[in-house]
């Protein structure tokens, strides 16, 4: 009983949370140069970490790279953020974890086709038949 | 990206020495996300420009 009054006070923290959180992004008075994303440790899932300080919020620089890829929170300037954020933390120490990790499979090298413009590996992850889902922003580049 | 600076590290001791351990869990079946990965970084050290014995 205890662990479920817990959890639910969890789940509600979280949303309102992340509603802060959207709200702040979605504000026009919001100045994102003053949005400071730190490094994303290595190998992490989304919402494993808070790294990303807004205010008195935090969330993930992969929160951020992720969110900033739905359409309606389409932000240029904090998904460049996030994606120098994430490239800053890649070394040769962590890059083959990361290159193989979740998180890259999802929202990571799939999403900048501009270096990939090959297409014997666009032929290949055509073909791939796990693991790869081919998002509408990656069929455009197909 | 990260293909790019796996194929830039490659050569690199941190990544040499792992590297068959994770391709031994992409090919069991323990990281099928990284399946597409596994292709491209594959299909790009087959490209000439990968460097490499002629």
């Amino acid at each position: 009983m205890t662990s479920t009054i817990l959890a639910v006070g969890r789940a509600i923290y979280t949303i309102a949370t992340l509603d802060r959180f959207l709200s702040t992004l979605l504000s026009p008075k919001i100045h994102t140069a003053d949005v400071k994303i730190p490094p994303r440790p290595c190998v992490v899932l989304p919402g494993q970490c808070t790294d990303l300080r807004l205010g008195s919020v935090q969330f993930s620089s992969s929160v951020v790279h992720i969110l900033t890829r739905v359409p309606k929170l389409k932000h240029t300037r904090l998904e460049a953020l996030a994606f120098q954020a994430i490239k800053s933390s890649l070394s040769e120490s962590n890059i083959l974890d990361e290159a193989f990790s979740w998180f890259t499979a999802q929202y990571g090298f799939l999403f900048y086709p501009a270096v990939l413009v090959d297409c014997r590996l666009l032929q290949v992850f055509r073909h791939s038949t796990n693991g790869v889902r081919t998002t509408p922003g990656i069929q455009e580049h197909f | 990206m990260e293909l790019e600076l796996l194929l830039e590290f490659r050569n690199t001791f941190e990544v040499a020495a792992p590297l068959k351990r994770i391709v031994d869990a992409v090919l069991q079946g323990e990281k099928p996300y990284a399946r597409a990965m596994l292709h491209g970084f594959m299909a790009r050290l087959a490209q000439p420009e990968a460097g490499g014995m002629r």
